[in-house]
This record gives C-alpha cells, structure tokens and sequence, in this order.
C-alpha cells in the first residue's frame, strides 16, 4: 500500500516531464536526428553494395551537380540573357531591399541576430527573383526551384483571396449558410492522389466532361498536357480547389468572430460596405489572416502529389516541385542528389515562412496582446 | 422619368429591412455561392457517374446523365469488392488502422506536450542541447562515415551525454524557456517530409519494420504532432487555472485534472484537431510511398495503382476515391460545429 | 474530522526579485476562523496558496496539525478552498462538481451520493443537483462550490475573497451563512479578503497584513479599538480614521487646527493623532477642539457623515503608514441622522478625549503613553 502511495505521488512530482518528454523523443527520432543523417547524405554518393549499401563521402559534389553541373537545368532551369527590364525589375528589387535594411539598422531597435536574419532573408529572396528572371525568357526554362516558388506564391495568393471573398460573402445574412459551410469544406477530404486523377479525368480532352464547351471556344485539338504554362495551371487549379475551403472556413469563423458593435456603430457612421470591411471587417480578422497564410505557406512548400500524378512532372520538368524532385532522385538511388534537393527546398522554405512569420504575422499580431 | 429609374436603383441597391439583404447584392451573392458550389460539386458528381460507368462509357466521349446518356453498371463496385475484394478490403482497412491509430497518439501526446507547456515551467540549459546534436551528429558522422557499428556509437554517445549531464550542465547559465521549446515543435511542421523520408526508410529497414503499420503509424504521429501543439496550446491556455487548482487540492493527480478537467473543457478543439490530423493521415501519400509497399499499402497508394499498364482505370479510381472521401465527410458533418469554433481558437490566438 | 491548528513559521516568499510574504508567522488554533486582512497586493492571497501548497515556500515552515507540510503536495494536506472565482467545473452538473473530490478519492458512487446531498442539504442547493454552474445564479454557484469544500470534511478550509464577486444585499446574507456552516462544523478556517466589514463580521481573529508583513493580529475588536500602528487604524474603520500633523507638548497635542490634551504623553515631534469618526462630534464654533467649516454633509438614513476642514491640519483618507501631507485637513464626523448644518458654515470639533490614537509620523508606530 505504501509502496502504491509513493509511486503514485512519484508520477504525480514527474508530470510535467511525463507529459512532454514523448513529443521530444519522437521529435529527436524522426526529424531532428533524421535531419542529421540527410545532412550527412548531402556529402555522400549512394551505391548498391553486397550485403546492403555503401555511402561514399564526395564532399558538395551533390549540391554542386545541381548548381552548376550537369542538374542544373533541372534544378534551377535553362537560362536566357537578362533584359533590360530584367535588370530594372531586379534593381529596384535590390533597392528596395537595401533602403528596408537601412531603415532597420538606423532604427537602432534590431539587434544583431536580426540584421543578420534580414541580410540572410534578403539574400535568398533577392537570388530567387534573379533565378526566376534569368529563367523566363526566351530559349529559357525554369526548374524545380522557380516552379515550386511559383506553385506556392500563386497557389496561396489565389486562395487566399478567393477564401477570403467567398467567406466575406458566405458571412452575410443569407439562407443555407451551413449547407454552403458543409459543401465548401468538401474538397479538403479528398486525397490529393485523388484530386489529381480527378482533374485529369476533368481536363482530358476527348472524354472529359468539358469537351464540347472547350470544343465551343475553338480549344478543342489544344493538349493542356503538352504546353508548360497550361500544364502548370491545371496543377495550381488542383491546388486550388482542395485548398481554398481551409482558408474559406477560418476566415469565415475569423468574419462572423468581428465585433459586432463596430460594426453597427461604422453602419450608424454612415460607412458603407467598402468602408467597413476595411476599417472594420480587415483590421479585426489581419491576426486570423497572418497565421492561417503562414499555415498554408508552410503546407504549399511540399506539394508532390498532385505533379506527380496530373501531369508526371511533365512535360518535361515542367510541373516537377522539388519534393518530386528530390522523389525521383530518390528513385534512381541517387540519395546524395535526393537529400540535396531536399534539404535546398528546405532553406527556401525556411527563409520564406521564417520571414513571413517576422514581417507579416507578428507585425499582424502587434497590437492584439493586451 | 430619372427619378423613376434612381427609385428602382434604390429598390434593387438597398435593403427593405435591416435584418434582409437588397434584392441585387442578394443575387449577385447567391449566384457567386451557387457558382463555387458547382465548382466544388460538379468535380464529385463525375466522381460518382463515372463510377458507374462502363470503360467503353468513359473512353467513347463525355456522357452526363446517367440512364439517359448511358446505362449505368456497377461492374466497377463489382470489381472492386467482389473480383479483387481482399485486395481492395486491405489497404482500406490499413488506411484505418494507420489513420486512426496515428490521429489518436498524435492527438494526446500533442496534447499533452501542449498541456504542459501552457502549465509547466521549463528551463534547459542552452549547452546540453548543443551539447546532444554534436554528440548526436559525432554518432551519425561515426557510424555512416567510419563504419562504427551503431549500437557501440549509441553506447559512446549516450555516455558523453551523461558526462557532460553530470559535469559541465550544473555550471551552465542560459537556459531555453518553455516559449522555445514550443517554437521548436511548432517549427517542425516547416520541415517538407521529403528531406526526412530517406533516413526514416532506413531507420525502418534496419529495424526490420518497412511496409508495416508500425512504421506508417510511428512517423505519421510525428509528423502531425506539431500541428496538435500549435492548435491545443490556446485551447489549454484558455481554460482558468483556478479549476485546476482547486481539482489539485481536492486531491487530484496532474494526471487525473488533464483527464477530468482539462481535456473535457477542451473537446471542442480535441474534436477540430482530431479530424484535421485524421485527414492529413488519411490521405497522406509521399510517405506511405517511401515506407509502404504491399502489406502496409495504404488507400492513396491503391488509388494511384489505378494507373496500370493498361492505361488509367477511370471507373476504379472513382470508385475507390469516393469510398475515401464518405467516411470522411461523414466525420465532417457530424463535428461540424465542433470544428468552426475549434479552428477559429487555434488561429486566432495563433 | 477533529479540527486541527495551522502554523506559519516565517514563511518567506518571492517571483524573481520581488518578495511578497517577508517572514510570517501565524498560528491559528483548532476550528479558529482567522481572516487575513490588506489590500490588495499586500501578500494574503500568497499566503493562502503557499499554505494550500499551490505556491512553493521560498524560506519558513507550514505546519497543519502540527506536521511539516511545507514541501508536501496540495492533495495530502486534507484542504478544501473556495476561490474567488469559485472554480466550478462547468462541463458538470452541481451534483458531479459537489462529488468530484470524492470521486478522485475512488468512493463508491453509491455512498458519493449520499454525501453529496448531504453536503447539499447544508447549503440548500437539493433542488439544483442537476443543473450545470452556468444555469445558476451568482449566490447558487458560491453556495456550490462551499459545498463541495465542506463535502469530504477537510481539516482546513481556505476560503480566497469568496463573497467579492456577489452583489451587495447577496453578499450580506452569505456572510452570515458561511459564518454559520463554520461554526456549525468547526473547521478551522483562513479566510483572505481586503474588505474589512466581512473581516470584523466573520473573524474569530484578524489578520492585518500590509506589504508582505503581518501588522496586527487579534479579535477585531481589539484591531479597531487598539489599532497597533497607523497602517491598521486608516485601513479598518469606515469612513476611515481621521488623521492630523503636529507634535507634543506638555501633555497637549498641538496642531494649527487646534489642541487637544493627551494626558501622560512625553514632548516630542512629528507625531500624528488618529479619531476616529464617531469620536469626533459636531458643535458650534468656538466649542471644542479644534476650529472647522463644514464642507458637506451626506446622511445616510442611520447617521449623518459630516466633512469638515480644519482651518490647518491634515487628514489621510486611505493611511498607508507614510508621513501624511499637511495642508489637506479634513476631517470626518459622524453625527446623528437628524444631524443639520450650513455647508461652510463655521463649527467646532469635540474629541472624545479617551478615544485618541498618537502615532510617529515617521514610522506610524503607535505612541503610547
């Protein structure tokens, strides 16, 4: 009995490590520690050996391959000369960016930690606008990278705004709202395998149910599957019908959550609907937006399946993300190459969501905490 | 006459009462809704009336209207679950067991790190940490690059942990606080599955456990984990501490309070949380693909073999995927009021 | 249960850098209702969690009983509290929050039940078993969460501000309840609170504590007729004790407002007098002790609280132990409710002379003689 009673109590006293020591340990077992041995196969070259493998150390050989070898094309993309354009596009960039640090370092509030962040984030964002200009052109065609950038920067900005849009609609006094609720969240169960199918299915042209309407507008001959652009914008139309309803239904509850006395008192103002949503409505849901933004950032970094089974990547490279990238890499056994791929998609992911995080959502979230 | 039309104008523009929209802005709204209703529903319908349709239904040409475009068969249902039906049977019913299985230990072991976090105070010392990845790393670099058998690396750097434990970590000063320790979890979630997904396939090879529920179920919990903190620290947060208390001196463990009081104030959100991570679960590919290959073969795995030699079997796939999607909506409808006030908790307090 | 003692022995305790209890020690006997008295901030509430073991003790010893408890956890010290905010869990009925101490305790439901209705009966809430706290009202909800205290019969009950969130009339009459069920049980109990009508009404014993450290401690008679510095005598009384600069002389004290004789007192400066309201009274001018003008009269229907201001002097209305600013004099008289009289009107003020309170001004050490 006694014994019963101190190992009770004893259970009690550990609590706090009981409870969180197990999310730690998965953590370190599979990401932190698998994180490590990624790093490691960054260095190395994969080979079948008897009795199991062998891991050769060759040094950056992987990531110099991809940047300046011989899968360069496929990583970054072919590239064409800069314009002129080009070049006053990247400028201004590249200015703007620069007075931005100024004003930071001036402002004597950013430590060193921050500065260096800034420099790191503003490197990154300014090598990507580079590479995505270097890379459309003509004679120019972009790789994984620069398709995965603009898979997430358009696919999120979409969404976002037509969320947005049909939340600020679905939040007004109409009948069904719950019908509309339950039917807009739909899309979020399907698989993404089976969206891809699905809008394959959709997009065919010949047995696909929009045939005669294609056909109507003199688009029938025209292979979707064939032209790069279109190809991708059947695979952002995926991406956008599954994600959408996610950020329809968290701004819709961030809308109907608004107060309702500013509301009404902006109405007494004489404020019309344009005027509320923006002194009203926006500034009461910015918070709810920031993070929810931040969430699908961070998901849209991984997208594979839908590329993978729309399209196949094709044609060509032109849909491949990096995930399926480095997926194929993988598939050949080419781990070192794999690894590589991932762990690059991995810093741009981290420098974009860690940037959207410092300069879009705890600016959004500043005056929220009392 | 330009009174006439500025009246009707008004009549269309604005409302008659307050509580009822002008009859204008009402349609336009209605017709945008219904507009992105067909978008989202029309995609499910061919889902449906292609399941039921014969190859030589779907190769010939659209067809719309079942028995009148075309006689509908269930050849393909018939397929499924009569011609193949262990086949089909299989990785629905692992699809469940990984699916379920990972939702709920990712849910309480998510919830309970979140817990603690939001009522515990931590302090690590900033130097034991770096001090374990070095160590941790010294292991990996040992045993992949000079060939150390593993379970001696284990040994070594268990025992350089525990020495710097018990030596240098007392004297350490800076220290990570609970903030951190959540932001490292959280942070997780950034980290794409691919870059992670070779070391666990070899993890789980040596281990023996590829293509096994085991395998599927372990890292799908740790990858949804970070999603259960971010989302259940506000709910926790939000419950008075007072309640707790009082429960502690009427004589309940910390256990006993987190079971009796804090998870039952907390359904709501447990509820949001639970179907999200069931759905992330449910119809997650990339890794299934990577740990996964007969036995352990999960529904998104069986779907994508839909594509076989003999060209994409439309009537199949349909099939299969609206067997996916029904549990699921079912899931949706029934917690639906659960999951509104869930979602908006979390991202509100973000 | 037999009522046990609870002992404090110069608990300590401090966040970070800033101390809140500095050395307390207390000891209060079996079944004694002691009330711990202050503003807020002034360490009560700490001390009630450090003696439930809700805070850890930074330095000194608990005893419940008897027993060193100070490093044991809150479930084994056999406690019951009422929190301010009652705590009532509101996933459950009024029947299950009564019961949920007996349950973690594992009593079997059917022996729960009767010890819930029980415990219910006492506070007269049978006919609310079923309903959950947000169906209830304010004086239901603390009469629930009194019942679940008293339900598993602890040695002490701690009670923190339990009547603050009540309405007035409400407030009333579950003073006089709870002052019942504590003598009717005759648990010991330590009661934390900042209004002093429920410390003087409930208290077989008060507390005054007042920035970390206990001031007094006595029957609340004696707390408001021997206040024992100037801390205590401004914070019990209302309206609160009437306060005047001046200094010793003679066995007078003098001030610019007037003098009054404070037989056996030695010469001295910096000093302070203390009246209290119902010791001053109202006369024409040119009687009494000191010379004033009426600057408002507020009757309250039993009595007439009369404001004047000394022509020069000094009043404080919330003394709190520092040196009071001289030039504000007012002072406060509480006369009969047929009690009438001019505003400005010229007046003079009688103390009673046995009634007067000397404190140092420096300190607000009581001067006695």
């Amino acid at each position: 009995m006694r014994q019963h009673q101190s190992f009770a109590e004893w259970i009690d006293r550990a609590a706090g490590q009981i409870m969180i020591w197990p999310a730690v340990l998965i953590l370190l077992a599979f990401s932190i520690f698998p994180l490590l041995v990624s790093a490691y196969l960054t260095v190395t070259r994969f080979r079948l050996a008897p009795g199991g493998f062998e891991l050769r150390y060759v040094g950056w050989l992987n990531f110099k391959k991809l940047l300046f070898g011989s899968q360069q094309y496929h990583l970054l993309g072919t590239f064409s000369a800069l314009t002129a354009t080009d070049w006053l596009i990247f400028a201004l960039a590249a200015g703007t960016a620069a007075w931005l640090f100024v004003g930071a370092v001036r402002s004597g509030t950013v430590g060193t930690v921050g500065l260096i962040g800034r420099l790191i984030a503003a490197a990154v964002l300014l090598a990507l606008l580079l590479l995505a200009l270097a890379v459309t052109g003509d004679g120019a065609f972009p790789g994984t990278l620069v398709v995965t950038v603009f898979y997430v920067l358009a696919g999120v900005s979409v969404q976002f705004l037509l969320g947005l849009g049909l939340a600020l609609l679905c939040a007004q006094r109409i009948l069904g709202r719950s019908v509309f609720r339950v039917v807009f969240f739909i899309p979020l169960t399907v698989t993404p395998v089976g969206i891809a199918y699905l809008f394959r299915m959709l997009a065919d042209v010949g047995k696909g149910p929009l045939t005669p309407l294609l056909a109507a507008f003199g688009l029938g001959e025209v292979s979707w599957a064939a032209d790069p652009w279109s190809a991708r914008l059947v695979v952002l139309i995926g991406d956008t019908w599954q994600w959408t309803p996610f950020l329809f239904l968290i701004l819709l509850a961030a809308v109907e959550n608004q107060p309702r006395d500013q509301v009404e008192a902006a109405r007494l103002d004489g404020a019309g609907d344009w005027q509320v949503f923006r002194d009203v409505t926006w500034p009461a849901i910015a918070p709810v937006a920031a993070t929810v933004v931040l969430i699908r950032l961070i998901e849209a970094f991984k997208i594979i399946d839908l590329p993978n089974i729309l399209t196949n990547g094709g044609p060509g490279i032109a849909t491949e993300s990096l995930t399926l990238h480095a997926f194929i890499a993988w598939r050949t056994q080419d781990l070192g190459g794999s690894a590589a791929v991932g762990y690059t998609l991995l810093a741009v992911a981290v420098v974009c969501c860690v940037s959207f995080f410092h300069f879009v959502v705890r600016r959004a979230r500043a005056h929220e905490r009392p | 006459m330009t009174d006439h039309r500025a009246g009707l104008w008004r009549r269309l523009t604005e409302p008659k009462s307050l509580d009822r929209m002008a009859p204008l802005p009402a349609l336009l709204t209605y017709a945008a809704l219904i507009a992105w209703s067909v978008v989202v529903l029309f995609p499910l319908y061919w889902l449906l009336i292609t399941s039921f349709k014969l190859p030589v239904q779907v190769n010939d040409g659209p067809d719309y209207l079942p028995f009148l475009d075309f006689q509908p068969s269930l050849h393909a249902w018939e397929y499924l679950f009569v011609t193949v039906g262990s086949d089909t049977l299989r990785p629905y019913v692992n699809s469940l067991v990984v699916a379920l299985a990972s939702t709920v230990l990712a849910t309480l072991i998510g919830s309970l790190a979140a817990y603690a976090l939001v009522r515990v105070r931590y302090r690590v010392k900033l130097g034991a940490v770096l001090a374990f990845l070095l160590i941790l790393a010294g292991v990996v670099v040992g045993v992949l690059r000079f060939g150390i058998d593993w379970r001696v690396a284990l040994a070594a750097g268990t025992a350089l942990m525990l020495l710097v434990l018990l030596t240098l970590a007392p004297r350490l000063r800076t220290a990570v606080g609970n903030e951190d320790i959540q932001f490292w979890i959280i942070s997780n979630r950034i980290l794409p599955p691919v870059v992670v997904v070779l070391p666990i396939y070899m993890m789980f090879q040596r281990l023996g456990l590829l293509d096994t529920h085991v395998a599927l179920i372990a890292t799908y919990t740790a990858v949804n984990l970070p999603i259960v903190v971010w989302l259940m620290r506000d709910f926790f947060a939000s419950i008075p501490v007072d309640l707790e208390e009082s429960a502690q001196l009427d004589g309940a463990s910390r256990f006993g309070i987190v079971f009796t009081i804090v998870l039952p104030l907390a359904r709501a959100g447990l509820a949001a949380t639970f179907l999200l991570v069931l759905i992330l679960a449910w119809n997650e590919y990339l890794l299934a693909l990577f740990l996964s290959t007969a036995d352990a073969q999960t529904m998104p795995l069986l779907v994508a073999a839909q594509n076989a030699t003999r060209g994409p079997q439309w009537w199949t796939m349909s099939a299969l995927i609206l067997i996916m999607i029904a549990p699921v909506i079912a899931l949706t409808a029934l917690l639906q009021r659960a999951i509104a006030r869930g979602l908006i908790v979390g991202a509100v307090k973000g | 249960m037999p009522a046990v003692s609870v002992k404090l022995e110069h608990l300590y305790k401090s966040f970070a850098d800033i101390h809140v209890v500095k050395g307390l020690d207390l000891e209060i006997a079996e079944g004694e209702f002691l009330v711990l008295l202050g503003p807020s901030g002034c360490g009560k509430t700490t001390a009630l969690r450090m003696i439930a073991g809700l805070e850890t003790v930074s330095d000194g010893r608990i005893l419940i009983g008897g027993q060193d408890v100070t490093h044991v956890l809150p479930k084994y010290r056999n406690i019951a509290m009422v929190f301010q905010s009652y705590a009532l869990y509101p996933h459950m009925t009024v029947a299950e929050n009564i019961g949920y101490p007996l349950r973690v305790r594992r009593v079997p439901a059917a022996e729960r039940a009767v010890q819930v209705r029980e415990a219910a009966a006492k506070v007269d809430l049978l006919d609310h078993l079923e309903r959950t706290p947000r169906q209830l009202s304010g004086g239901q909800r603390q009469r629930v969460a009194l019942a679940r205290a008293i339900v598993r019969r602890p040695a002490v009950f701690l009670m923190d501000e339990p009547l603050s969130n009540l309405d007035a009339k409400l407030r009333g009459r579950m003073r006089a309840e709870l002052k019942h069920l504590q003598q009717s049980l005759g648990v010991t109990t330590v009661y934390v609170t900042h209004d002093q009508i429920e410390a003087m009404t409930l208290g077989h014993r008060v507390a005054v504590m007042h920035a970390g450290i206990l001031q007094q401690i006595g029957p609340p008679a004696e707390i408001y007729n021997d206040p024992a510095n100037l801390f205590v005598a401004g914070f019990i009384g209302s309206p609160p004790m009437n306060v005047i600069a001046g200094r010793l002389r003679a066995g007078r004290f003098d001030s610019p407002a007037g003098s009054v004789a404070v037989p056996g007192m030695a010469d001295r400066d910096g000093v302070i007098l203390g009246v209290r309201p119902e010791d001053v009274a109202v006369v024409p001018a040119g009687q009494g002790d000191f010379a004033a003008t009426v600057y408002s009269v507020e009757m309250t229907g039993l009595e007439s609280i009369v404001t004047c201001a000394a022509h020069t002097g000094t009043h404080l209305a919330e003394a709190d132990g520092v040196r009071p600013d001289p030039g504000d004099g007012q002072i406060v008289a509480r006369m009969g409710r047929d009690f009438a009289a001019e505003t400005d009107g010229r007046v003079g003020l009688r103390l009673t002379p046995d009634r007067l309170y000397l404190f140092d001004a420096a300190d607000g050490r009581r001067l006695r003689a």
